[in-house]
C-alpha cells in the first residue's frame, strides 16, 4: 500500500524554550528546530511497514518554510521514498493544515495517512482529526499499536481509561502515540541517500486552499515559577500540612 | 591515488557538511552517552559498543573515499564527528589517533595497502594507531632515532616510541621511522618513511604510562625490538615520508581542536545549567555577571576558535597547505577549551572538585591538549616564523 506521513518542523525537544519580551511568542532565533517526535513515531511506523513488505511507498509531506526542507531530508533519511512540501512562510494552523493534507490526500490517494497525535509547538492535537473529518475517513488516534489486515488496520488506542483496541476501514488516518514505536537514529548513509531522493515543492495556492480563520495569539507568556518545596520530617506532619492547606 | 578532498554528494555546504555528520553523530550519543564512557573507564576498557556504533553509522568510513568503502568527505567531516562526539561528553582520543594515521596511507598508500589496513577500519573491525613521538625527541621529530634498515626481506625495525594513544587496542601502528640517519642526511626533514606495522608482532613491547586524564585509551611507552616489516607495508616512497608526515599532524592539529572545543562546549553546558538552579543567596547564581561573564567569554573565544578550525578544515580538504590555518586553530580551541572548563570549575564551586560531578574530571584532557599533541608554545613559534615572517625563534 501507498503511505502517507505528515511531518512537522518544530523547536527540538530539547530546547528550554523563552518567551519574546514582548509576549508575542516564543523565541526563534538560532534555536535549534527538528521534526516533531511523535511525527518521528509516525515515519518509523511507515518504514517499518515497507521493511515488512506491508508498504510499497512511504511518501512524507511537510508544510512549512523553505527550511523544513531539512525535516523533509530527515523523513527521507528515514526511508521516505519521496516528499512534497508545500511551501510558505505564514503560521498554519490545523485547519488549513487539514485542508492542504486532505487535498494532497485526494491527489496521492494513499491508504493510510499516518501523522503524529500531536505537534509538540502548539499541542493542538487537532490535525489528525480535522483531515479525517475533511476527507470523510474513518480515523484511529493516538495509536500504541496498529496491525494491518487487508482493507483494515486494527489499532490499539491510548486513551484515558486505558487501552482500547478499534477496527477501522482502510483509507483512513491514523495520528501516532509515544508507545508505538521507537524511531531510528538517521545513518550517515542514509542521510546522505536522502539527499538524492525528489522532494515536490509547490505553494498553498498552488493547491487552492484557502486558509481557514486564524485564531489570533493574544499573549504568551512563561508558566509561573514554581514556589521551593517544604521538607517534612514525617508522614504525619504530611498529612497535617496537606489538612492546614485544605488538600485533605 | 585518492585526495584527501572528496567532495559529498551534490557540492554541500561546509554548514550543512557540519550539520549532516553532527545528526549521524547524536544517533551513537543518545546510545552510548557520557555515563557509557565513564563506566568503560572505570572498568578499565575501550569502548568498544560506541566504536563498532560509529562503525554501523557509517562515521568511521568518514574521511575515507566510498570506492574504498568509506563515507567520503574530508578532515571538516572528521572535524565534525570529533566535535560532535566531544560536546556530548565522549571525547574519543583514538579516533584522532585512526583518523590522522588514515590520512597519509589514503593520500601516498597503494591500492593494496589502502584494502588491507585503511578499509577493515571503516567498520570498527580493525584499528589503527599512530607512533612519531620518541622520548628523546619529543617535539622535535625529526631527532627521532627508530631506524628501519633494508634487507632482503624487507625492513627491519628498531627503536622506542612514547605516548602512542590506545596501542594496545590498535591492530597496526603507523610508525614513522627514519631509514637514513640524521647525520647522514643533508637536510633533517629528510630520509624519514611511514611503515604500517602490526601491533601484535612479538618483537613489540607496550608498557603503560600512568597518564591522569579522563580517557578510556591508555598511552604507551612502545619498544620495537628488531621487528621485521615486509616491504609492501612501506606507505609511500621511502625517505620522502615528511609530506605524509605532515598530512597526518596538520589532520590531528585539526581533530585535536574539535575534541578542545566541543569538550569546551560541553563544560559549558553543565556550568550554565547548574548556574541556572544553584541559588544559595536566593537567586541562581548565574545572574551574578563575575560568572556569567566569564561563561559568556568563554562561549565567544569557543565559537571564534570554531570558526578558525571548520575554515583551516575546509581549506585543508581543498588540498592547499593547511599549516598556519591549522597550528593557529589548535592553538585558539585548546585555549578557549580549558578556558571554557576553567569557567564551569569556578561555577561549580567547590563541587566541582567532586569527581562526581564530574567537573574537574573534564580538565586534565582539556589541559593536556594546549600540550599535546605539540605544545602551543611550537604552535606560536610557527606562525611567528611561517606566517608573520620573523626569525626562527628556538
Amino acid at each position: 500500500m501507498k503511505v502517507m506521513v505528515s511531518v512537522k518542523r518544530v523547536v527540538d525537544y530539547n530546547v528550554r524554550i523563552q518567551v519574546k519580551g514582548d509576549g508575542s511568542g516564543v523565541n526563534l532565533d538560532g534555536v535549534k528546530m527538528s521534526m516533531n517526535p511523535f511525527d518521528e513515531i509516525a515515519m518509523e511506523q511507515a518504514v517499518q511497514m515497507k521493511d515488512a513488505g506491508t508498504a510499497e511507498e512511504v511518501i512524507a509531506v511537510t508544510i512549512g518554510p523553505a527550511k523544513a526542507e531539512e525535516q523533509l531530508r530527515s523523513a527521507l533519511a528515514f526511508g521516505a521514498d519521496r516528499a512534497i512540501h508545500v511551501k510558505t512562510d505564514e503560521e498554519i494552523q490545523p485547519l488549513t493544515a487539514a485542508r492542504i493534507l486532505a487535498k494532497l490526500f485526494e491527489k496521492e490517494q494513499p491508504k493510510v495517512l499516518l501523522t503524529g497525535k500531536q505537534a509538540i509547538d502548539d499541542d493542538a492535537n487537532q490535525t489528525g482529526q480535522m483531515t479525517a473529518a475533511l476527507l470523510d475517513l474513518p480515523q484511529a488516534t493516538f495509536a500504541s499499536a496498529i496491525e494491518f489486515d487487508g482493507d483494515k488496520a486494527k489499532v490499539t488506542r491510548e486513551v484515558d481509561s486505558g487501552l482500547e483496541t478499534i477496527e477501522v476501514d482502510l483509507p483512513a488516518v491514523i495520528t501516532t502515540d509515544l508507545r508505538l514505536n521507537e524511531p531510528r537514529y538517521l545513518k550517515l548513509p542514509d542521510i546522505m541517500k536522502a539527499k538524492k531522493k525528489p522532494i515536490d515543492a509547490m505553494s498553498v495556492e498552488d493547491l487552492g486552499i484557502e486558509e481557514a480563520v486564524k485564531l489570533n495569539v493574544t499573549k504568551t507568556a512563561p508558566p509561573p515559577e514554581r514556589e521551593p518545596g517544604v521538607m517534612v520530617e514525617d508522614v504525619n506532619e504530611l498529612v497535617s500540612k496537606m489538612k492546614d492547606k485544605g488538600l485533605v | 591515488m585518492a585526495t584527501a578532498a572528496q567532495q559529498l554528494p551534490g557540492e554541500q555546504s561546509t554548514e550543512q557538511r557540519i550539520r549532516d555528520v553532527k545528526e549521524a553523530t547524536r544517533g551513537v550519543t543518545e546510545q552510548y552517552p557520557r555515563e557509557y564512557l565513564l563506566k568503560c573507564i572505570a572498568e578499565g576498557r575501550f569502548p568498544e559498543d560506541c566504536w563498532r556504533a560509529l562503525g554501523e553509522f557509517g562515521l568511521l568510513g568518514l574521511s575515507i573515499p566510498e570506492e574504498h568503502g568509506g563515507s567520503g568527505g574530508g578532515v571538516l567531516e572528521m572535524t565534525a564527528l570529533m566535535e560532535g562526539l566531544a560536546e556530548a561528553g565522549i571525547p574519543m582520543l583514538f579516533l584522532i589517533v585512526t583518523g590522522l594515521a588514515r590520512v597519509p596511507i589514503v593520500k601516498h598508500g597503494t591500492l593494496d595497502q589502502i584494502q588491507r589496513f585503511v578499509q577493515p577500519t571503516v567498520s570498527g573491525e580493525k584499528k589503527l594507531c599512530f607512533a612519531i613521538t620518541e622520548p628523546n625527541a619529543g617535539t622535535n621529530s625529526f631527532a627521532m632515532t627508530t631506524l628501519a634498515t633494508r634487507d632482503a626481506e624487507g625492513y627491519v625495525l628498531s627503536g622506542q616510541k612514547v605516548f602512542i594513544s590506545g596501542a594496545d587496542e590498535a591492530d597496526w601502528i603507523l610508525v614513522v621511522a627514519r631509514t637514513t640517519k640524521v647525520s647522514d642526511v643533508e637536510h633533517r626533514s629528510e630520509g624519514m618513511s611511514l611503515f604500517v606495522v602490526d601491533a601484535k608482532d612479538p618483537n613489540i613491547r607496550m608498557q603503560a604510562l600512568n597518564i591522569q586524564a579522563e580517557a578510556p585509551e591508555k598511552q604507551f611507552l612502545v619498544f620495537f625490538d628488531e621487528v621485521r616489516v615486509p616491504a609492501e607495508n612501506l606507505v609511500g616512497e621511502e625517505g620522502r615520508g615528511l609530506a605524509g608526515m605532515f598530512d597526518s599532524l596538520n589532520a590531528e592539529r585539526l581533530l585535536v581542536a574539535a575534541m578542545s572545543l566541543g569538550t569546551g562546549d560541553y563544560a559549558l553546558k553543565k556550568a550554565v545549567d547548574y548556574a541556572n538552579t544553584r541559588a544559595p543567596f536566593g537567586k541562581p547564581i548565574g545572574s551574578y555577571q563575575a560568572l556569567q561573564h566569564r561563561m559568556a567569554l568563554a562561549k565567544a573565544e569557543l565559537e571564534a576558535a570554531r570558526l578558525m578550525t571548520y575554515s583551516a578544515a575546509a581549506s585543508f580538504d581543498r588540498g592547499e597547505s593547511a599549516g598556519g590555518q591549522a597550528n593557529m586553530a589548535k592553538l585558539l580551541a585548546s585555549r578557549a577549551g580549558t578556558q571554557a572548563v576553567e569557567a564551569a570549575l569556578q561555577t561549580h564551586g567547590g563541587y566541582a572538585f567532586d569527581r562526581d560531578y564530574d567537573v574537574v574530571t573534564l580538565w586534565p584532557l582539556v589541559r593536556l591538549m594546549e600540550i599535546a599533541p605539540i605544545n602551543n608554545e611550537m604552535l606560536l613559534n610557527y606562525v611567528g616564523q611561517h606566517v608573520l615572517g620573523l626569525p626562527k625563534s628556538y
